[in-house]
């Protein structure tokens, strides 16, 4: 999440919305809860050096960052100064963490599961009541979001009743819907506006787990797919690419077009190079090219059976042009970078560009398009 | 890694093709093995190569844990390729009138040239059929006009169309109309009607000229061929011709001129064939000693007409041979086909019926020609008699079903293809007396077990171009929607 820091006299933290005081101030306001001015509960928030901060008051002023802080965003800010964007107005990408823990270990895993007692629960029915605009995705992930099953559900419930016009894109691993009565349990409140996004590294356990960290949790993972789609609630799968797998793509896409048919969208994605990803990867590094005509099979074989696929976090110039098509601008802008030579490239315009953490070993494969 | 040797054969049979052998799991699913790696299976010994080990674990021949999984998965894709099952009948043929303006030798209806009007279906029969078709629980509902020639019944048609859209209002059922007609007394009167209400069009085209007039003659002496190509010629000016299907007969005449019949179809616009075997039935079975030809001399002409409409593809002319893409969809695809006369339990009844002008049902449109005098077991009831729980909750119903699941048949329990297979309980009685038949030396058995190899060749083969063919029938895309060119 974007990161900034300021100057503040504040003496709790405070996650409030950002709000112009009026269509043609610059002066914003900082609303905690109800969204009218209060002395007691507005905030002041200067984003230009030149402003005159009124130090009577609560405020917040940011210092030496580039980041713009939007109308209607919603921030939190800590006594220290240092502030966090929760939420960005106007976009579709926002995401909700409901824990960093997970239940798997994922050898490529770019954000690492941290191994303590976390709780976001009131941060984030905080951020879904202070949404001005309704968006149309809200991402919910972690960790592994249904761990925290009971803060999952409240989270859920209240986007659902928050947020009626809203979609909800979940990233989990599904293993907690090996249960039955979960998978029901999320579908009762929510099934018309959920979207799961399940990684599934491979068409064998072999593979799966020793990708996952852990004995088991392949089977589980398919058993949560089923009842998923025994609920109704639809399904992408996810299929992050490295050096284990890369072998079986094309198997991977019968075994999903055979046990899984319902699957909506696959998504073959590139690695991204920190946590996890960074420790293992020389382990786990496939080139692009090495990697180019199991994904091109893979691909084949997806379109052959009227399966919608894509390419996640592949720019442009690392893979053949034939495969360009199926490349989405995956990489969301604050993680994004483009290299210098790139201002040259033809098509940086439909390049996803490059994970800031990957410039180190993609480097050599960035060429621009002339 | 916890891959290993102590694993558990699932359900599967197996077949020696030239270089490998293929397996053919419960489901369907299938994988080509070399010989060596395959007796070890079969014998439980390890197996080295960790690729082929996951290989048939993921195609489910074999299990090294949770069987559990394993088997409720498969079962899954039982039930799958079973669905047809929970549909029930949903193909439902209504013999409009048997007059017909043509006497082909090779009918297997036996239609009646006459005028006499005793033979068409009247309006208070069509409506107890409409009120019994409506009443099958499938959600999906095919009604077919068939004759005879159907468009000489118009009235009895439009009566049924409007009859059954109007009582839909209530039930909301996905209904789909089809005639099946030789064109050549269609008006612009009744093509209009057609149009409007997304009639899908299935006709007769057996070749160029002199084959097609052979056999299909017309009863006022006429050239049937070329009011037939007028008539096509004029829907799909009109641009009807992605409804419109075409079949071909195949008669002792064709098997030498395979590539014509095929030549002609694509002169004429058409987007299909479909290459069927003679049925003996009705005429044909009077007939039988001038029109038969051999199975073998069949699947020869069959081949020679499929690899001709390969390079056809190859060469950027979409065509499809409907047979073909009927058998590749359950070998490549976990789904069932909704094609009746391949299926096991036979789709005789369940899958299908058939309401003859005086609202006779029957099991299928050859049953009727046993009747009266053959056999009354393929008839169900009458629809201005019985009421549908009489009709399909019959006990002759139950027991043909049982009698045609094939897993349990001699022969077919065995058979590598089992899966993708099905039976045809009226032309076993007819020939063999017993609706479950025999496997030894029949034509269709022998038909299908060799197209089924031939297909695995080219499926064994895995030429890029040929699969992306084959695929692009079965999801009805332009191959260029499917390759990716280097």
């Amino acid at each position: 999440m974007k990161q900034f820091i300021g100057e503040t006299n504040i003496t709790n933290s405070i996650i409030g919305r950002v709000e112009k005081s009026n269509p043609e101030s610059k002066l914003y306001y900082i609303y905690k809860n109800k969204c009218e001015y209060n002395k007691d509960t507005t905030y002041f928030l200067y984003d230009n050096s030149k402003d005159k901060i009124n130090k009577n008051k609560n405020y917040f002023k940011l210092i030496g960052s580039s980041l713009q802080i939007k109308n209607h965003d919603i921030v939190l800010i800590q006594t220290s100064g240092n502030g966090t964007l929760l939420y960005e107005n106007g976009k579709d990408d926002n995401t909700l963490i409901v824990t960093h823990n997970c239940n798997n270990e994922c050898i490529m895993c770019s954000q690492p599961p941290r191994h303590e007692e976390d709780n976001y629960l009131s941060m984030n029915l905080k951020i879904v009541n202070l949404i001005k605009n309704q968006p149309n995705y809200l991402c919910i992930s972690g960790g592994e979001p249904t761990i925290k099953w009971s803060d999952f559900i409240k989270l859920v419930e209240l986007v659902n009743i928050k947020l009626p016009l809203t979609n909800v894109f979940i990233l989990s691993n599904a293993r907690v819907f090996s249960e039955y009565n979960k998978a029901q349990m999320l579908a009762k409140l929510a099934k018309d506006k959920v979207k799961i996004a399940v990684p599934l590294f491979s068409d064998t356990d072999d593979i799966h787990d020793y990708i996952a960290g852990i004995e088991g949790a392949f089977w589980e993972t398919v058993n949560g797919l089923l009842n998923l789609h025994r609920v109704g609630i639809s399904i992408e799968i996810r299929v992050i690419i490295m050096k284990q797998n890369v072998n079986r793509l094309s198997n991977l896409i019968y075994f999903i077009y055979h046990n899984f048919p319902f699957i909506e969208h696959i998504a073959l994605m590139g690695l991204e190079i920190t946590g996890n990803a960074k420790k293992n990867l020389n382990d786990i590094w496939i080139d692009p090219k090495v990697a180019t005509s199991s994904i091109r099979n893979a691909i084949l074989n997806a379109n052959r059976r009227n399966m919608p696929i894509s390419l996640y976090n592949f720019p442009l110039c690392t893979i053949p042009k034939y495969l360009w098509k199926y490349a989405r601008k995956s990489i969301s802008e604050w993680k994004r970078v483009f290299l210098p030579n790139c201002n040259e490239c033809k098509v940086k315009k439909l390049c996803c560009g490059i994970f800031n953490t990957n410039i180190g070993v993609l480097q050599k494969n960035i060429n621009p398009i002339l | 890694m916890k891959l290993n040797s102590q694993y558990k054969l699932l359900p599967f049979r197996f077949f020696r093709m030239d270089k490998k052998i293929l397996l053919v799991n419960e489901v369907g699913e299938y994988y080509f093995i070399d010989e060596i790696p395959f007796k070890k299976l079969i014998k439980h010994q390890p197996l080295n190569n960790l690729d082929l080990l996951r290989d048939l674990k993921s195609r489910f021949f074999i299990a090294d844990s949770n069987l559990h999984e394993y088997i409720e998965l498969l079962a899954i894709k039982y039930r799958t390729k079973k669905s047809f099952l929970y549909d029930f009948t949903s193909l439902h043929i209504i013999v409009l009138t048997l007059r017909c303006n043509h006497k082909c030798d090779y009918c297997h209806v036996a239609s009646i040239s006459s005028y006499d009007r005793q033979f068409d279906m009247d309006i208070a029969t069509a409506k107890n059929c409409v009120n019994t078709i409506l009443n099958s629980p499938s959600n999906s509902i095919k009604i077919e006009f068939q004759g005879g020639e159907p468009l000489l019944n118009f009235e009895t048609l439009k009566y049924i169309v409007e009859y059954t859209n109007e009582k839909n209002t209530q039930i909301n059922k996905n209904i789909e109309y089809v005639i099946s007609t030789n064109l050549t007394t269609l008006t612009p009167y009744q093509f209009d009607y057609i149009k409007k209400n997304n009639i899908l069009i299935s006709t007769s085209l057996d070749g160029p000229e002199n084959i097609h007039n052979h056999h299909r003659k017309l009863i006022n002496g006429k050239n049937s061929y070329q009011i037939v190509k007028e008539k096509l010629q004029w829907l799909i000016d009109e641009g009807y011709g992605s409804n419109i299907s075409a079949l071909m007969t195949t008669t002792s005449d064709s098997l030498t001129n395979i590539k014509k019949i095929v030549d002609e179809y694509i002169k004429l616009k058409l987007r299909n064939i479909f290459i069927r075997d003679m049925n003996y039935f009705g005429r044909a079975k009077i007939n039988y000693e001038n029109l038969k030809y051999s199975i073998f001399s069949f699947v020869k002409a069959y081949k020679e007409a499929f690899n001709y409409i390969l390079e056809l593809n190859k060469s950027g002319i979409y065509f499809r041979e409907v047979y073909a893409s009927i058998l590749l969809k359950k070998i490549l695809t976990p789904y069932s086909t909704g094609f009746v006369d391949l299926q096991s339990p036979s789709g005789a009844g369940i899958s299908v019926a058939v309401y003859n002008y005086n609202g006779d049902v029957f099991v299928s449109d050859e049953a009727r020609m046993l009747y009266p005098k053959g056999s009354n077991l393929f008839k169900l009831g009458n629809v201005n008699i019985d009421d549908f729980q009489t009709i399909f909750n019959s006990k002759k119903l139950k027991y043909i079903v049982s009698r045609t699941t094939i897993s349990a048949l001699p022969k077919c329990a065995f058979c590598v293809f089992m899966p993708y297979c099905g039976i045809d309980p009226i032309r076993n009685y007819d020939k063999y007396g017993t609706i479950d038949g025999s496997r030894i030396s029949d034509r269709n058995c022998y038909k299908n077990r060799e197209l089924f190899k031939f297909l695995f060749n080219f499926i064994g083969n895995n030429d890029e171009d040929i699969i992306n063919i084959f695929w692009s029938w079965l999801s009805n895309k332009a191959i260029s929607e499917i390759m990716i060119t280097n």
